[in-house]
């Protein structure tokens, strides 16, 4: 079975020397809404505008539906885009800009017509059909560009963070819009965003980029829960996992932590080493471990994993606790609004298949299986 | 009442900029309305009036032992007697030439007759010609219909010549970096610092041997010349501000780079650059220097009004010329400003 759309070693090198994207190797099935996610600068831009035909490729092929694409002008891969700025053209009406790209499909007046019509209901903006974009809010903007992108009929539809010029509010009811249409249509969708919320909100697949290479593909829970990197464990979260540099020690079947640098003597006891299998090569080695905040849970104090609270921030459904640990400030974060006292000791309850490990040189995942 | 020292500050800046614009552009421009509407009586005054009028108080008295008249004109709470004559024709012609009141023989004679028949001064009302500097301008002026249709014809072809190269020049400066990219720009500003008169003397020679002399056509080129700098740079700025995704948008969804020049980034420029082309047309319309070089039997309206007027010691004339030649450039500016506020909803880029 070959897939719908694959990318083989795709390389991006400026004329400046610098390399945005390095070797992407990506397969993605038909129907499917990819997130690429990561930082600015990571290169999922530039990816993205090597499938449109934005950005020439420098090296590797970009197939889509079994025909090369790599080397072809825009116009001829048969694909739409929703821009960041909306990129709705000021000069044409609402029913114009949905109309151009028909036109030049050579479509006949009478199928351009319905097919306005169509999309314009589809998006909810019958209304604005005569109207200028300058006339319109943001929102209504970005209704116009999806379309505009709807009426194509495109093979694969490119979104190049079209929600981050939203404010807050309309973008979480545009990302609901978006992920409906993607429902109704189906079409193969590759969305660019470096916001995670949005990202784990509408991917079937997330792909992780950072410095022009991928760091992980997955669904939402795959990559949230099992990170593949230290790098990824980093970026996703709010707020992200709990990260440090630790030397593992075994005591009496049990797994501690501890922190050679740190002037605290701190030490966190991980549960019984059992729940490790595999462990043994690491002990007494440093390597990274990451626990997300609602994985850790607190008690009265039991004399292990002690520490004290130091800051509160309740949020209503939730409360994030901060504590030092390892001389570092680690986050907790509690379901419901909790009562408790700054300075208040606890001890810190971590259940052991939450904790994610990652080796210190190759900062990959460490798996025990 | 105290007022906090920011904002006594702010409000003197303020009054002073609007004395300034007062002082430099208000006023002057009405004394230049006013004069271009005065008599030659009136332009002598001193001083001078602000706004035009449209009529003269007058008396007209009968000189018995002389059998003449005297003509009186109001100034401030007297009369001040401008005129003695006993002829009717004399009366008349001095109406016309130094006050701008048009009076028949006929009126003339009517009026003298009242005079005579009463003891004391006759109170008169002379009304003004108002337009007749304008109609003498044009009378003095031979062919200035001519001239205006020549300077409309040198406008547009500069218009034309430096928007298409200009253009060009400005869409490459905006879009493509390359190689020495930064010293075309600025080397087409070096282009504008020479004065027109060295250009237009060498290139007078050239024109002449392609036939080209005392044509709007050969005017054209010499202002098109440092226009096309100007038009580049401004032009440029045009297209910087159009989006690159505008563009990428039109290309994406099946238009080719040509298709996506005419119907996405040429439409989106043709305000801003119709509004640019008002600096090619006033250079061309106001230029009375290199008309005077390039032309012979077909001048332009600008060295019209220099050639016919600008001797003239009564500055009321020369005031008419210029103000005929201001109005087809406000007409222009505002033509271009309704044409740009009514496009796209109305709203700017």
């Amino acid at each position: 079975m070959v897939s719908y759309l694959k990318l083989n070693s795709l390389k991006k090198t400026y004329p400046n020397g610098v390399t945005a994207v390095k070797d992407i190797d990506l397969e993605i099935e038909k129907g499917e809404f990819v997130v690429i996610l990561g930082p600015s600068g990571c290169g999922k831009t530039t990816t993205l505008r090597m499938l449109a035909g934005l950005e020439e490729v420098t090296n590797g092929s970009i197939i889509l539906n079994g025909r090369d694409i790599t080397h072809l002008p825009p116009r001829q891969r048969d694909i739409s885009m929703i821009f960041q700025s909306y990129a709705v053209w000021p000069h044409m009406t609402v029913a114009e800009n949905i109309a151009y790209p028909l036109k030049l499909r050579k479509m006949d007046k009478h199928t351009i017509h319905s097919k306005v019509q169509e999309v314009a209901r589809i998006c909810n903006i019958l209304d604005y059909l005569n109207r200028y974009p300058a006339q319109l809010s943001g929102g209504q903007r970005q209704r116009v560009a999806v379309a505009r992108a709807l009426a194509v009929d495109s093979k694969l539809s490119l979104m190049d963070e079209p929600l981050s010029n939203l404010d807050a509010k309309l973008r979480t009811s545009v990302r609901t819009f978006l992920k409906e249409i993607h429902r109704n249509t189906g079409a193969t969708t590759i969305f660019v965003t470096h916001d995670q919320a949005e990202a784990m909100a509408l991917a079937d697949r997330i792909v992780v980029m950072n410095e022009g290479k991928i760091e992980q593909v997955g669904s939402t829970r795959e990559i949230y829960n099992q990170c593949g990197s230290l790098f990824t464990a980093q970026f996703m979260g709010t707020p992200p996992a709990n990260i440090q540099k630790v030397s593992l020690i075994s005591n009496q079947e049990r797994l501690i932590a501890n922190d050679k640098n740190a002037e605290t003597q701190f030490s966190l006891d991980l549960g019984n080493q059992s729940a490790f299998p595999g462990i043994d090569r690491y002990i007494g080695e440093e390597i990274f471990l990451a626990i997300r905040p609602e994985n850790i849970n607190i008690s009265e104090p039991k004399g292990i994993n002690e520490t004290s609270i130091e800051i509160v921030e309740p949020q209503g459904a939730y409360t994030i606790l901060v504590t030092k640990v390892f001389g570092s400030e680690w986050k907790i974060m509690l379901e419901g609004d909790i009562d408790i006292r700054i300075g208040q000791k606890v001890s810190l309850i971590i259940d052991p298949g939450k904790i994610m490990l990652f080796d210190a040189q190759s900062k990959k995942r460490v798996n025990f299986s | 009442m105290s007022m906090r020292p920011g904002k006594l500050w702010s409000r003197t800046v303020f009054l002073l900029i609007l004395a300034t614009i007062a002082s430099t552009v208000i006023l002057p421009i009405l004394y230049f309305l006013t004069i271009s509407f005065a008599s030659n009586y009136e332009a002598y005054q001193f001083p001078a009036k602000i706004f035009p009028t449209f009529s003269y108080s007058a008396q007209l008295r009968y000189n018995a032992e002389k059998d003449s008249y005297t003509l009186l004109l109001k100034k401030g709470s007297t009369y001040e007697a401008v005129k003695t004559t006993q002829d009717v024709s004399d009366f008349s012609l001095y109406c016309k030439s130094q006050l701008n009141v048009l009076l028949s023989s006929a009126a003339v004679q009517e009026l003298f007759n009242k005079a005579k028949n009463t003891d004391h001064a006759l109170p008169i009302k002379l009304k003004k010609d108002f337009f007749r500097n304008y109609i003498v301008f044009f009378i003095l002026a031979e062919g200035s219909m001519c001239a205006l249709f020549n300077s409309l014809k040198a406008a547009g072809w500069t218009i034309l010549i430096s928007l298409i190269l200009g253009g060009v020049s400005g869409y490459i400066m905006a879009r493509y970096k390359f190689k020495f990219s930064n010293t075309f720009s600025t080397s087409l500003l070096v282009v504008r610092m020479f004065p027109a008169v060295a250009l237009s003397l060498p290139l007078v020679v050239y024109i002449m041997k392609m036939n080209l002399y005392d044509t709007s056509f050969a005017l054209a080129i010499v202002y098109a010349v440092p226009n096309i700098a100007l038009t580049a740079w401004i032009t440029s700025s045009i297209f910087k501000g159009i989006s690159v995704e505008l563009e990428e948008a039109a290309m994406v969804f099946g238009a080719t780079r040509l298709k996506t020049l005419m119907t996405i980034t040429f439409p989106l420029a043709f305000p801003a650059i119709i509004a640019s082309s008002l600096y090619a047309f006033l250079a061309a319309w106001n230029d009375s220097i290199t008309a005077l070089i390039m032309t012979n039997n077909n001048p332009t309206l600008a060295l019209l009004v220099y050639r016919t007027v600008g001797s003239s010691t009564i500055p009321n004339l020369p005031a008419a010329g210029a103000v005929v030649l201001l109005v087809p450039s406000l007409i222009f500016t505002f033509i271009i400003k309704n044409y740009i506020n009514q496009l796209w909803g109305k709203v700017a880029l």
